[in-house]
């Protein structure tokens, strides 16, 4: 289960993560964050503070939504991840594609 | 080993000599206080001035010689570790059996077969290894904080009838050195904060002289007393005889489990990193106290265990090495030499040494309390730690009626709050071992099940397990990850999705390892994570940075396809 709030605030589009990203809610999270980056938003924060786990499948996702933003020349950043989901994105690798705050209010700063 | 930040010197690290000079001393004005319980037992047993001055000499000599064996590692003999050993009264009740059956030099033949049994309890020790838990491990340690501080407090509010000072001013020496230790400990560092303990008990002494509390008596002792004295070994006898056995090996055995209790506190102050005990390490430890009381026998000195006090004191300071230790040694086998220096600790009173021992007893307790709450605990666990806690603690209050109530060999067992406290937790973790499976086995269904039941399944046999939290939450995770693709890649038919995947659990003190059995294609576990491209665009992308992040999670995978069924273990240590 994953659910998604979204909100403006300055600049930025927020996208608040609750719950699992897993394979079953994966392709919802990508099909609802790539209408969003085609309709204009381009400043986008993910806010990791209330998911709990991230499985590979998920983490392609954050695959395309970067690639997305990249291609409209956008900004994306990532708040507020537990230790593991953090471990996680090191040890794939994954750490190094995106810009990683430790809560939201510094990646909205940053 | 990680020296933690609190530590100025760790165990294998050399101070400088006068850094090591005034440690050694500090730990001599703390540990001179227990050579009373010699002069107690002297004056217990009506021993006259020379037999005391004997007693006391030999007493000091083999503590000497014991902190040495203890930190020196050699012959499979001592820890490494800074833990010195210290009389005991409670050790009284069996002397005086071994006493009235055969004269004194049967107490000594009973010192022997307490080292004896104390090293027979260090042989069979590791095949116990299954019992001695990391609970255990914490009960003994905050049973040795808390007894500290029930003694201290005890020194604080009982009336000493020979004191000459009033209510009063024992509390105002007790404030006052409480006061400068705290004072010392916490707003300084360095040196300051290193002889924290001793600047209170001289700021005690001083102001015990000062109020007029050091009685005529102590003073005509210290003249009294030779400066030079060559104690004699054997100098009451040596002898064994078959009603000093029972008492002496239930003795041995309980100073034993006291040793270990000191033991795993010095291993818990000395490592930022400790996970669990070192079994070999208790056991030379264990076995080095043991041959000190065999030697100790034979220079006629009371049966000695290991200071939890003294461990305390050298974390509480930060001074932890085991150059300590020889220092330490020399001082005791010199002043073993020269009683006249002795009588200092026989006036030192009681509101200091009460003050010095809550201040200790603090950091014993809370080292126990994070040996106990580094682990998940289940009802067992919870139980164990418990019941042996209240049992151990309710022991010294209680000690009296007691030692009214229970018949003389139970007597003879139950002396010291963390033998019973120990005992107890031993016992219940055997007792607990009846039908604790340590294997599970459930089957989930990819298309019914969610990764919230597997996730449940891991915690429970996680909290059984009794480990670390994040060790728990990294298995939690893998099997979680592992459940998913599983379902998502390996079962690629609807004949496949509705059958069961079985998940095992199996684990022992330092393994947890979860096994998915499955109809399916097997997971490719990746030494390598896929590039971002392969993860974007081939098909097996997802399944092939699940393989990598299982690899990386857990500690070994091994992932196999059968003929008919698959397997993936997923292998994790604490």
């Amino acid at each position: 289960m994953l659910e998604i709030t979204t909100r403006q605030q300055d600049n930025a589009f927020i996208i608040l993560l609750d719950g699992r990203i897993d394979a079953s809610s994966a392709k919802d999270l990508e099909q609802q964050c790539l209408s969003w980056i085609d309709s204009g938003h381009h400043d986008v924060i993910l806010d990791f503070s209330s998911v709990s786990y991230i499985s590979s499948a998920g983490l392609r996702v954050f695959l395309l939504i970067a690639k997305r933003v990249n291609a409209v020349k956008g900004r994306l950043r990532l708040s507020a991840m537990n230790s593991i989901i953090k471990d996680v994105f090191e040890i794939s690798g994954f750490s190094k594609l995106f810009a990683i705050y430790p809560t939201l209010e510094d990646a909205l700063s940053g | 080993m990680t020296k933690p930040e609190t530590i100025v010197y760790g165990t294998l690290d050399r101070p400088p000599v006068r850094i090591s000079l005034l440690q050694a001393l500090q730990q001599m004005a703390f540990l001179g206080v227990y050579m009373v319980v010699v002069s107690l037992f002297a004056r217990t047993m009506g021993l006259n001035h020379n037999d005391s001055l004997h007693l006391i000499s030999a007493t000091l000599l083999a503590s000497g010689i014991g902190v040495i064996i203890q930190a020196a590692r050699f012959g499979g003999l001592g820890s490494g570790y800074f833990c010195p050993v210290q009389a005991t009264s409670s050790t009284f009740a069996a002397l005086t059996i071994a006493r009235a059956s055969d004269g004194m030099a049967a107490m000594f033949g009973m010192v022997a077969i307490i080292g004896l049994s104390q090293m027979v309890f260090a042989f069979l020790f590791k095949s116990f290894r299954q019992v001695f838990t990391v609970q255990v491990a914490g009960v003994s340690v905050m049973l040795i904080g808390l007894g500290l501080g029930y003694n201290g407090v005890k020194l604080i509010v009982i009336d000493n009838p020979g004191s000459l000072l009033n209510e009063n001013q024992s509390f105002l020496l007790f404030a006052l050195t409480l006061f400068t230790m705290i004072f010392f400990n916490v707003w300084f560092k360095g040196y300051l904060r290193m002889f924290s303990a001793f600047l209170g008990l001289a700021v005690g002494f001083t102001g015990t002289y000062l109020l007029g509390g050091i009685p005529p008596m102590g003073w005509q002792a210290f003249q009294g007393s030779p400066l030079f004295y060559l104690p004699e070994p054997l100098y009451f006898g040596w002898k064994i005889n078959a009603d000093i056995f029972i008492p002496a090996i239930i003795t041995g055995m309980f100073l034993a489990l006291h040793g270990v209790g000191a033991l795993l506190a010095a291993q818990r102050f000395n490592d930022a990193d400790w996970k669990r005990p070192d079994l070999e390490m208790v056991r030379r430890g264990v076995m080095a106290e043991g041959m000190t009381n065999l030697l100790n026998s034979f220079l006629n000195g009371l049966p000695l265990t290991s200071s939890g006090g003294a461990v305390s004191l050298a974390a509480a300071t930060g001074c932890t090495s085991r150059w300590l230790a020889y220092w330490l040694g020399t001082f005791m086998i010199l002043l073993a030499f020269m009683p006249k220096f002795i009588v200092f600790w026989d006036i030192m009173p009681q509101p200091v040494m009460g003050a010095a021992l809550i201040f200790l007893s603090a950091f014993t307790v809370l080292a126990g309390l994070q040996v106990i709450a580094s682990r998940l605990l289940d009802n067992r666990k919870i139980l164990t730690v418990g019941i042996a806690l209240v049992l151990g603690f309710s022991f010294e209050p209680l000690r009296p009626q007691l030692m009214e109530t229970f018949p003389d060999v139970i007597r003879d067992m139950v002396f010291s709050g963390v033998g019973v406290g120990v005992l107890a937790a031993v016992l219940l973790s055997l007792i607990f071992r009846v039908r604790n499976h340590t294997r599970d086995r459930r089957a989930f269904i990819a298309s019914s099940d969610s990764l919230d039941d597997v996730a449940a399944f891991i915690r429970i046999q996680g909290q059984k397990w009794g480990a670390r939290p994040e060790a728990v939450g990294r298995a939690e995770y893998a099997a979680k990850q592992a459940f998913e693709i599983i379902a998502e890649h390996a079962l690629s038919d609807s004949t496949q999705k509705s059958r069961a995947i079985e998940l095992q659990t199996l684990y022992d003190e330092f393994t947890f390892i979860v096994i998915f059995y499955y109809h399916g294609m097997s997971i490719p576990v990746s030494l390598q994570a896929p590039s971002h491209e392969e993860m974007l665009h081939e098909e097996d992308g997802v399944a092939r940075m699940a393989g990598y992040l299982l690899h990386r999670l857990a500690d070994h995978v091994r992932s196999r396809g059968g003929e008919r069924v698959s397997e993936l273990r997923l292998i994790f240590n604490d």
